[in-house]
Formats: structure tokens, sequence, C-alpha cells
């Protein structure tokens, strides 16, 4: 049986990768991860240095992804309870949900002043219809 | 049209079986099955068809570790292993191929993502839980159902350890 200590792997490397996976997801960009590149010791895996992986701060899930790569999440479980709340705050779509929102609300906003106009005019053309028919009558029975 | 590759008897395996070859294992489609075999090929040497042979019997031992208790379900992001021999191990079959490929091909929705993510986490962590590592977490190792569910393969690059020792 092929044991994990047998060969340097560890928890550590893996949500590090599962990290870079996640990056893959969300921006689409595939990230080659070389463990064995390190100088340290040869044929053991580490996780390779932070200047080496692409930026991952400002992307949705960028706080996961950076906490993954850089050893803050000591398990997969803390990883799954982040990733839970980060739904609820996505941060590079914020900006254009919060652009489109603003837009709809101003079309709402449109849509109903246009209505409010409408009904407004028709309202009045009816009083007056019903002003110029009064008229019409008191005129009518004076006359007569 | 048949292929180099040979079944376990012998015989040469026609092409539109094959969903996948690996450097040391074949994945055919027969059924609603995916069935994976040792690789033998018609230039393959005994001592090389032999090593491959051995390989089954470790993916089998991971295949029992992440199985299911009757009291939880949480295997669902593994892929489901219908039956288990000593040359072949028969697993579900994913229709929509692996995670790679549709990344390159199509851009996910926002919903897709994270439902993604949220499941690939919930695996790894229930693989920890059985007490596996995974040395090569990467799109290729997940294959998308019929509801374009992610579930991860079984394969060698599975590694068994103690909670201590890590």
């Amino acid at each position: 049986m092929k044991t994990a200590n047998d060969r340097g792997f560890n928890i550590r490397i893996n949500i590090g990768l599962l990290g870079t996976f996640i990056y893959e997801i969300i921006t689409g960009e595939k990230v080659r991860v070389e463990l064995f590149d390190d100088d340290r010791a040869a044929n053991r895996p580490y996780w390779p240095k932070r200047q080496t992986l692409p930026e991952a701060t400002g992307i949705w899930h960028g706080w996961i992804i950076e906490g993954c790569r850089d050893g803050q999440f000591q398990m997969a479980h803390c990883v799954l309870r982040a990733s839970g709340n980060a739904h609820l705050t996505p941060l590079r779509q914020s900006s254009d949900i919060r652009f489109g929102q603003t837009i709809k609300d101003s079309i709402k906003a449109q849509v109903s002043l246009e209505r409010a106009q409408r009904i407004f005019i028709t309202c009045f053309l009816l009083l007056f219809l019903l002003f110029c028919t009064f008229l019409f009558f008191l005129f009518k029975v004076t006359v007569f | 049209m048949t292929t180099p590759f040979l079944d376990i008897s012998g015989n040469p395996i026609p092409h539109g079986n094959i969903l996948g070859s690996g450097s040391s294992a074949l994945v055919l489609l027969q059924g609603d099955a995916a069935v994976k075999f040792p690789l033998k090929c018609l230039w393959t040497d005994i001592y090389k068809v032999q090593a491959h042979t051995q390989k089954p019997k470790y993916e089998q031992e991971v295949c029992r570790r992440l199985e299911d208790s009757p009291y939880n379900s949480r295997s669902n992001g593994v892929i489901r292993c219908l039956r288990m021999f000593d040359d072949s191990t028969h697993l579900g079959y994913m229709p929509n191929s692996d995670l790679q490929s549709y990344l390159t091909k199509f851009r996910p929705s926002l919903n897709l993502q994270f439902s993604w993510c949220v499941e690939i986490t919930r695996t790894i962590t229930f693989v920890h839980d059985r007490c596996l590592l995974v040395t090569d977490i990467a799109s290729c190792n997940f294959l998308l159902d019929s509801d374009y569910r992610s579930n991860f393969v079984i394969s060698q690059r599975y590694l068994f350890f103690h909670w201590g020792l890590i």
C-alpha cells in the first residue's frame, strides 16, 4: 500500500492544489503547479513559492484561493465552510450586478413615472369631459 | 475497425468501445458501465502486463475505502464503483467528459461555478476523512455526469495516510 508519508505528500499540498483548482473553475485559466521543482529535497513534493502562482486577489473566491495556497486553511472542512459563505459576496461580479441592478431600478422608476403621467392625463381628460358635459347640460337647462 | 489494444482473453478491441486509455489501464463502455481493464497491447511484454494487472487491486482498495456507510451518502462526488473483479473494475459511466474539456470549450454560469467549487471541496473533505490524499487534484480528474455534477475519478493517484502521522 502506498502511503502519503512515503512520498512526502501532505494535507497542506492537497489544500493548495484544491485552491489552484478553484482558481481554474473561476477564471477558466489552467495553472500548472510544479511540486517537484523545489531545491530543498529531490523527489519530494513541496508547495511552490508564492511568486510562481498567478495572482488571485480581486476575483470571486480570491481570498479562499489565496488562503488555500498560503496555508491559512488547515483542513478541507475549513475551505468548505468558507466556500459556502463566499456565495453571498461575489467580488468580481458585484460591480456588474450592482450596475445591472441600477439600470433595472432606473427603468422601473422610468416605467412607473410614465405610468403615473399617463394615469394623470387620463384622469384629467375624464374630469374635463365630465365638466364639459355638466356645462352643456347647465347651458341647455338655462336656455330652454 | 480494431485497435492495437487487447482484452483479457487476448482478443482485439473494436475502436468504438474505448472511452479512454492511460499508461496502465484502458476504459471501455459496456452497457451502462465504464469498465477499467489493465492495459494490454499487441507489443506489451509479459512483465508489463503483470505489473498492470496489479493496479486494479490498489484502486479497488481505494474504492472500498470510499464506499458509503449505510448512514451517510457523502461519496456522491466520487465515481461510483458498481462491481469489482480480479482483473477489472466496473465504474459508473459519465457521459459529459471531463471538467477540463468543458472549461476549455464553455464558460460556466456563476451558479455552476459555485456548485462545482462546493461539490469538489466537499469531495476532498470526504476523501481526507477516509484517510486518503490525492496527489493530482486537477480538472482532468473530475468527470461530469448527465446533470453536470462533478465526480472524482478513482485512480492510482490516491495515497493512504494516518491522521497522527501527517
